[in-house]
């Protein structure tokens, strides 16, 4: 049904909608190559008046969300909103003057690969699911939450992006403005914490500058942790990561129709690149990595467990979402350059490759293109960190047992659920058949499919051209010559695995005549499945989970506050 | 001149040898023998003698003889036990599985002849009366002796059959 | 060096199944001795491949065949990457491809059994995956590099410091050197028939390449044994040959003892051990190092 009402919205605005797109893509693709050519570069908005201006819009951003809180009845987050935009108007007001710090807009080799890729589904999105404005807004605040390099302008766009969600969610229908709701509670908590780590680092640091804090970093390592907590936290809590998964994600992403598509790209995103940026502070030593990293885990730990044991193949989506993006975290987390590299190549992959597999779903019959998209999304997380030897090397040498343990375990279930599923998909195609690929029509699946193909095949040219700049960037240099090697034969692996997997649906199969058994799949008692299911020790298994991440969270959380309250201490 | 038919010769010394390979592999019998059981219903005593077999005891896995689960790759279908009227189809369904070249050993009283019951309703007097049945192998309960004998026969048959195809072939 | 590397993988992928089908025969063997009798010749299993490939000489496979083909693709390849000394990890990574493809195989066979068997195959490389990944972490904290090359020639002999992912090791991911992949099965009950294993709807010839598909696997298993014993040193050589026909008894032994346990048991009992053996093994060895 929705696929048809797709069809004609687009079919209405169709002329402007594939001009919007189009413009879209070309101008992220022209941004990342002008970034090429010309190398690093930051737009300084000035001083003074413009980030009070900033400060302003962020705070109007943040009442237009309290408005809607109130509206619909969240009156803990309308509360949670009010003590974000006071706090934030007081401290912009009192402490803006004190502040040297310029309000930057700088683009880098992480903000031009995450511009390029971001624009370019962006692009396909708006062509798929025929909403103009929203996916531009949407994919402009994820670009300039990227560029940002100064905290408030990075919550500005933070607050941009809650406030587009949103209204995201209204316009998929009456019953889910309930949705809505919750999902704006939910942000607003994460501002909360982002607010807190702009008002930390303006005291302490005086400074709200990434850069500035990264700098820190290498002088007093465990302080800089302080503000990064906080805003670390923000990010985790959009990010989907334990305790508050099953309370968000398992509700809004699956029962939501192509907003989740969306969201998929730019809010999960956002979190998660927000993260990406506060890396360079985190570290195995300090709290904020430690947190990131166990907590990174956990979720992975817990989201693949889930996934494994769901029969709705939309919640094994976004649980799989969740689980990809506690290892993103982990990677964070752990700051060395191989780890952060791999972060930043995950959450590349899996930016192409989520859309794609969630579009596929709509569809009654199979296409070439999910299956590789599962494919790919099934060896990715093994072909970025496990398959590099520096990535599991950095892992092992965190001496975190449980954070091996936790790796090991996850992988092995993640793909667990992808290959189960995949089996079923490729089964289906053999009961139902399967044309081969048309290669006249093309349609912003098969653009998608394209795009998944040249990443796979340009891994080794993306992570050199793009990824490991950034790296050098922020660690001095590095040699890339091994990671070249490395990345070639890995990246062969996926081609191939994918090319052999997807081959025989993309010459099209003929359903087979044979007898189908009465008994289908959703409910047979595979043991596996069924011993995860109903054993107690499953449900143990999450309790300790849920139990662990809050303690980490609330562990890490307080011995920073004492932290905190000492420094401020002394300072006073 | 010379040179050509030098050129020719090395084609088919080429050929040749590869053909001389792939017809050396296809003639290479190893010893292998794979056994499919199928039990109708009874009293289980043959059933239980033919697990004798593959028992430490009687052990037929020494003379390569293997048990599978699938009648598709077995050479001997060994069948115990009373068919009835209702698994006569089941019985039916499994023969038409069997590749061609496989012998058929029935094993046991009730299923050479129907034995006690062969006047009971439902019973029919027989595997014979369903299948072609290759080797009989008597007793009640079909001694572990018996049962490894008839198996061992339905080799032979097999081997000296193939042996008698290729001849016939390599006459052609 | 490159010749050196060329020589392997192509002594792998000429005597890998022939070595693989052996290494079989032998644990069949030492499991037969151990129940009492004599058990079926060492080259039995090739025998019986042979014969399976002779018989299944004129059939057409369809789509199962094509994956199936694909999973030995992806064995060889793990193999031939070992073998030329890279690194552990894509070893490890390929071996988990050719598994899932086999496992895509047999879900589009098409059978509600092989669909069990299929499940099944997986939950055993879930049980496995973790232990391989503690062996190669074990052999990096160890021995200082992920790299086939650094850990057989470059380094001291990595059993005793590690003897506990090595005994992890045997238990778990060489559950798969107990049976052969024509009856992948821990039965569900002692009295079930093997009828649910993933090679049951295949035809003949899908199933030989499929079994000789697990024979190459069983290669690189018993190479990674080897390597717990490789120095570089020639005179460990025969040690860790002895080691692998040790390591044939053992998984007699170990089929023998657990005749009425089920899957569900044993694939707990095989999680819980490599995660208490593996783990406490690991920390020993941070200290250490």
């Amino acid at each position: 049904m929705e696929s048809v009402n797709i069809a004609e919205r687009s079919d209405n605005k169709s002329t402007s909608l594939s001009a919007l797109s189009a413009l879209l893509a070309l101008a992220s693709v022209a941004l990342a190559v002008f970034h090429g050519i010309k190398g690093d570069m930051s737009v300084a908005l000035g001083n003074g008046a413009v980030s009070y201006a900033i400060g302003a819009l962020a705070a109007l951003a943040g009442v237009v969300l309290i408005i809607n809180s109130i509206k619909n009845k969240k009156y803990m987050s309308a509360v949670f909103g009010i003590v974000q935009v006071t706090g934030f108007a007081c401290f912009v007001v009192l402490c803006g003057g004190k502040l040297d710090c310029m309000a930057t807009l700088s683009v880098d080799h992480l903000a031009s690969t995450m511009i390029a890729v971001t624009g370019l589904m962006g692009a396909i999105v708006m062509w798929r699911t025929g909403m103009g404005i929203t996916v531009l807004v949407s994919v402009l605040g994820v670009d300039g939450l990227v560029l940002s390099d100064d905290l408030m302008l990075m919550y500005l766009f933070w607050n941009i992006l809650a406030v587009s969600s949103y209204a995201l969610i209204k316009r998929d229908g009456k019953h889910n403005e309930e949705m809505a709701g919750k999902m704006l509670s939910y942000n607003v908590c994460a501002g909360l914490g982002f607010v807190v780590g702009i008002v930390v680092s303006g005291i302490v640091f005086e400074t709200v500058d990434i850069s500035a804090i990264n700098l820190i970093e290498t002088v007093y390592s465990d302080l800089v942790a302080v503000p990064a907590i906080f805003i670390v936290l923000a990010g985790m809590i959009r990010a989907m990561q334990m305790p508050f998964q099953g309370w968000f994600a398992t509700e809004y992403l699956t029962s939501a129709g192509v907003g989740s598509l969306i969201q998929a790209i730019t809010m999960v995103n956002s979190g998660v690149l927000v993260v990406i940026k506060m890396a360079p502070t985190m570290g195995i030593s300090n709290f904020a990595g430690l947190m990131a990293i166990i907590v990174g885990a956990v979720t992975f730990f817990i989201s693949s467990l889930n996934a494994v044991t769901e029969t709705n193949v939309r919640k094994m989506l976004t649980e799989s979402t969740a689980a990809t993006m506690g290892l993103i975290i982990v990677c964070a987390g752990i700051g060395t350059s191989e780890s952060i590299w791999a972060a930043i190549m995950l959450l590349v992959f899996h930016t192409v490759a989520k859309p794609l597999i969630l579009a596929g779903t709509e569809y009654p019959k199979l296409r070439t293109d999910m299956v590789m998209a599962v494919i790919v999304m099934m060896i990715a997380p093994f072909a970025i960190v496990l398959l590099r030897r520096e990535s599991m090397g950095s892992i092992a040498d965190t001496g975190n047992i449980i954070l091996i343990i936790m790796i090991c375990f996850s992988g092995a279930m993640a793909v667990f659920y992808w290959t189960k599923w995949l089996g079923r998909l490729i089964a289906e195609a053999i009961t139902d058949g399967i044309e081969p690929i048309k290669l006249k029509e093309f349609n912003p699946m098969k653009a998608n499919a394209w795009l998944l193909i040249l990443l796979i095949v340009g891994f080794p040219v993306i992570s050199r051209y793009m990824v490991v700049p950034y790296m050098e960037g922020l660690f001095g240099g590095m040699s890339a010559a091994a990671n070249l090697t490395d990345s070639i034969l890995g990246s062969v692996v996926i081609a191939l695995a994918v090319a052999l997997a997807a081959y025989p649906i993309y010459k099209g199969i003929r359903p087979e005549e044979q007898e189908t058994s009465a008994e289908d799949d959703e409910d047979q008692e595979h043991d596996v499945r069924e011993m995860i299911m109903q054993s107690t020790i499953t449900i143990k298994i999450r309790m300790i989970c849920g139990i662990v991440s809050i303690g980490m969270i609330v562990i890490c959380v307080g011995f920073i506050i004492v932290n905190l309250i000492g420094l401020l201490g002394g300072v006073v | 001149m010379s040179f050509k038919i030098k050129r020719d010769k090395k084609k088919n010394a080429g050929l040749s040898v590869a053909s001389a390979g792939i017809r050396t592999f296809h003639n290479f019998r190893p010893e292998s023998l794979w056994v499919f059981h199928y039990d109708g219903s009874g009293c289980d005593g043959c059933n239980a003698e033919y697990l004798a077999c593959l028992s430490p005891a009687w052990d037929i896995e020494r003379l390569a003889v293997r048990n599978t689960g699938n009648p598709a790759y077995a050479d001997i279908l060994l069948v115990t036990g009373l068919i009835t009227e209702n698994s006569a189809d089941e019985l039916l369904q499994i023969y038409e599985q069997l590749p061609e070249g496989s012998k058929v050993v029935s094993a046991g009283a009730c299923a050479c002849t129907g034995g006690l019951f062969s006047e009971c309703e439902g019973i029919m007097a027989g595997v014979d009366s369903l299948i072609p049945v290759d080797i009989y192998a008597a007793g009640c309960a079909a001694r572990p002796e018996a049962l490894i004998d008839a198996i061992l026969m339905a080799k032979d048959e097999i081997v000296s059959e193939t042996e008698n195809r290729e001849e016939a072939v390599d006459d052609e | 060096m490159i010749f050196k590397m060329i020589i392997s993988v192509a002594a792998f992928i000429i005597l890998g199944p022939f070595i693989g089908g052996m290494m079989t025969g032998i644990c069949n063997k030492a499991s037969a001795r151990i129940q009492g009798r004599n058990g079926a010749d060492i080259f039995q299993p090739i025998s019986d491949t042979v014969a399976l490939l002779q018989k299944g000489r004129n059939e057409n496979s369809g789509v199962q065949g094509y994956y199936v083909k694909v999973s030995l693709f992806f064995n060889i390849l793990a193999g031939s990457l070992f073998f030329a000394g890279s690194d552990m990890l894509i070893t490890i990574s390929c071996l988990g491809l050719g598994i899932v493809f086999m496992v895509i195989a047999a879900y589009t066979s098409g059978t509600y059994y092989a669909g069990i068997g299929a499940e099944r195959l997986i939950g055993e490389m879930v049980a496995a995956a973790p232990m391989m990944f503690m062996v190669a972490i074990g052999f990096y904290v160890y021995c200082g590099s992920f790299d086939v090359r650094d850990v057989a020639f470059n380094s001291p002999v990595a059993f005793l410091p590690l003897i506990g992912i090595f005994a992890g090791f045997i238990t778990v991911p060489c559950s798969k050197l107990r049976k052969s992949s024509f009856e992948y099965r821990m039965p569900h009950s002692m009295y079930q028939r093997d009828m649910d294993s993933i090679s049951d709807a295949f035809n003949k010839r899908d199933a030989a390449i499929c079994e000789i598909a697990s024979w190459y696997e069983k290669t690189v298993l018993f190479a990674f044994v080897f390597l717990f014993f490789a120095n570089g040193k020639i005179w460990m050589i025969p040690v860790g040959i002895v080691a692998c026909l040790i390591v044939c008894g053992i998984q007699g032994i170990l089929e023998n003892i657990s005749p009425g346990l089920s899957r569900r048991r044993a694939l707990k009992i095989s999680w819980v051990t490599a995660l208490i053996i593996g783990v406490v093994n690991l920390v020993l060895v941070y200290i250490i190092m």
